[in-house]
């Protein structure tokens, strides 16, 4: 027992993140441009992708100066006014949308959040340059960048004690992926199989290994769809259905609603063992995905959900309570049953 | 092409070009604008103008000369190569310039060259690409029938878009991929200042070349052996043209990416206002090019709070007009 107990408090300490206040000063110097211009804390901050927009939303969304597209009705019930009445200015991500320079100028942003991975893109960098605005280059593709974006941000921002909050939490769920990966392996279990339905007809998935699934390994399970070369950066790979059923999946995650609604009535999904046994899940996108598209740190919710579908004799989670406690620290919503029923869907 | 008529052009384009420098966004007064320029001409200190000036001098002016240049170069270079292959139906995008251009823009990108090597392979895959239309036309028809030339342009264009597409696969997504793609896009807002001082000089000699060139095309569209007769060498021309008109298509590809349309509609539009004459088909056709980019560029600036690929704009405005002039063009060419 006690070893068990050290063996756990080891884990704990090995994945503890925390970067010192001159580590922090040092990654800004790195990695900003013109940053000498901020000589007081930010009030209006710019970001100019979906990640990072949702990244300052959780940490400060009240300094959320202009979006970068307008917020789907799915996601305005749970939105602060304030952000839901922000301009769309455009930003860089996808195939279109750019910013415009001079409405940006006009919002007068002191801050820019730009994409860590545009940080080489010279033209960007010029059009964002032109109107000499302090720029801060962040990541937020793993589960860790968060950790560290936030801690950066927190500082930069004045934010702190809410970084802070934010991190232990997100922390806290990475820890329990090392843990259900140990305890598979201790117990010898074997790893749950997982197809990702995407699209209308639940043919687009993504390729082990893929940014968009990440999820399904951090919960101890793997992607049943392998390719041999790394999938692109967009996903949605398209798979026949002979190919789903020949790989015969334990489990179902499903991204689209009309998709999930028609399955178990489909005479061909019906085929799937995983459809018979009833293991199809929808996965919770409101107001952001649990699981991907867009990526959000509601992933860090999303990996205590799906551990609970996949190993449900692992760790004993009241999913409900868990959503409730969440939405709480990260959204600032107090949630009723009711809400949190149609947030979990038929998945509940 | 009159003088006056010339004129008449030239005040479109001098109105255009002050209409999109005091619209924006950002808005200012009048009197401001009239306080800012009365300063500026008075060489007293712009201190209190820093906002105007910035945007002015950083942000409006570059981009309106880039507009300028590319509307111009894509739609001389359509005139020079309608008038070459006496031919209505190419443009540098049927003839594949464009994506050739693209896929050496992004090689150049692939493999992280340094800015002046990826200007060369932009332009060298241009040039691979309409070499390639024209050797798959030169192969199935000697007499350089319109339809084996359009194909082959079709061809060429959908080679070089799939190898692109293979190229975006296999881009690292973290750091060659978003560079691909914002360059793809096609926005004139990858026009600054430091970008535009390196391509104005050669995309401006370009397009003065190419409008020297009507009296010879006109040569050459009473055919070769007219031409010929009349003491041109046409294989130089021929070679000159071509060299030229996708040395500055493609240079407008490093500029905003890929902008399809103007090439092919623009010298239309001049040939119905102007007539068949090269020599002003090929000067009014830079002129209404480069009226037609400001336009669509105002557009896409000023209707939405964020902006949306320039090809976009171009093909939305240019589609209508051009079956307007399909319509009403005599059958002469």
């Amino acid at each position: 027992m006690l070893k068990k107990i050290l063996i756990s408090l080891l884990i704990c300490l090995k994945f503890v993140f925390a970067m010192s206040s001159s580590e922090i000063d040092q990654f800004i110097s790195q990695n900003s441009r013109d940053f000498e211009i901020l000589t007081k804390e930010p009030t209006r901050v710019y970001a100019s992708n979906p990640t990072l927009l949702y990244l300052l939303y959780a940490l400060a969304p009240e300094k959320i100066s202009g979006v970068n597209f307008e917020w789907n009705n799915y996601e305005r019930p749970y939105l602060k006014d304030y952000v839901l009445t922000q301009p769309v200015v455009g930003g860089f991500f996808g195939q279109g949308k750019i910013p415009n320079v001079e409405m940006l100028l006009r919002l007068d942003p002191e801050l820019i959040l730009v994409n860590a991975s545009s940080k080489n893109v010279k033209k960007m960098t010029e059009i964002f340059g032109s109107i000499k605005k302090p720029m801060l280059y962040l990541s937020g593709t793993s589960l860790e960048d968060y950790l560290k974006s936030w801690q950066i941000l927190g500082k930069v921002l004045n934010r702190e004690q809410r970084a802070k909050e934010l991190i232990d939490y997100a922390q806290n769920s990475i820890n329990l992926s090392g843990k259900i990966n140990e305890y598979l392996k201790t117990n010898n279990i074997k790893k749950l199989r997982i197809y990702y339905a995407q699209g209308s007809d639940g043919l687009s998935t993504e390729c082990e290994g893929s940014q968009h699934a990440i999820l399904i390994p951090l919960s101890g399970a793997e992607v049943v769809h392998k390719c041999e070369k790394e999938s692109s950066a967009y996903g949605r790979v398209k798979v026949s259905f002979e190919q789903v059923l020949k790989y015969q999946p334990d489990m179902v995650l499903v991204y689209e609603r009309d998709f999930y609604d028609k399955i178990y009535s489909d005479p061909k999904w019906a085929l799937l063992d995983a459809v018979k046994n009833k293991k199809v899940y929808y996965i919770p996108r409101e107001p952001f995905s649990w699981f991907d598209r867009p990526p959000s740190f509601m992933r860090f919710l999303g990996i205590k959900w799906l551990i609970n579908l996949a190993y449900p004799e692992a760790f004993k989670f009241d999913i409900v309570s868990e959503a409730r406690e969440f939405y709480k620290l990260f959204l600032g919503l107090e949630l009723n049953d009711e809400q949190i029923g149609k947030i979990l869907g038929k998945s509940k | 092409m009159s003088k006056k008529s010339f004129l008449l052009l030239l005040s479109l384009l001098i109105l255009f070009i002050f209409g999109s420098l005091l619209l924006g966004k950002y808005g200012f007064s009048a009197s401001e604008y009239i306080e800012y320029f009365a300063a500026l001409l008075s060489g007293s200190d712009l201190k209190e103008f820093e906002i105007m000036h910035t945007l002015l001098t950083e942000i409006r002016f570059p981009r309106i000369l880039a507009c300028l240049l590319i509307g111009a170069s894509l739609a001389i270079s359509g005139a020079a190569y309608q008038a070459m292959f006496v031919n209505p139906l190419v443009s540098p995008s049927i003839l594949g310039v464009l994506a050739g251009a693209g896929f050496g823009a992004a090689l150049g990108m692939f493999f992280r060259l340094s800015d002046v090597l990826v200007q060369l392979s932009t332009f060298a895959f241009g040039f691979l690409a309409v070499v390639f239309s024209l050797l798959i036309s030169a192969l199935y028809s000697r007499s350089g029938s319109v339809i084996v030339l359009v194909l082959g342009g079709v061809i060429s264009g959908s080679l070089f878009t799939s190898l692109l597409s293979i190229l975006k696969y296999a881009a690292d997504p973290n750091d060659s991929l978003p560079a691909i793609t914002y360059f793809l896009m096609g926005s004139l807002s990858f026009a600054s200042k430091s970008f535009m001082e390196i391509s104005i000089i050669p995309m401006f000699a370009g397009i003065i070349l190419l409008a020297l060139c009507g009296k010879y095309l006109n040569a050459l569209s009473l055919g070769e052996e007219e031409a010929k007769s009349l003491g041109v060498n046409v294989m130089r021309v021929k070679i000159f043209v071509i060299l030229v008109a996708t040395f500055v298509s493609a240079l407008s590809v490093t500029i905003a990416g890929i902008i399809g349309w103007i090439g092919l509609i623009v010298p239309h539009i001049a040939r119905f206002v102007y007539g068949a004459d090269n020599r002003a088909v090929l000067t009014s056709s830079a002129m209404i090019g480069a009226i037609f980019l400001l336009f669509c560029d105002s557009f896409s600036r000023l209707i939405f709070t964020f902006e949306i690929p320039i090809g976009i704009v171009t093909s939305l405005f240019g589609i209508p007009m051009f079956i307007i002039i399909l319509r009403r063009a005599k059958k002469s060419f």
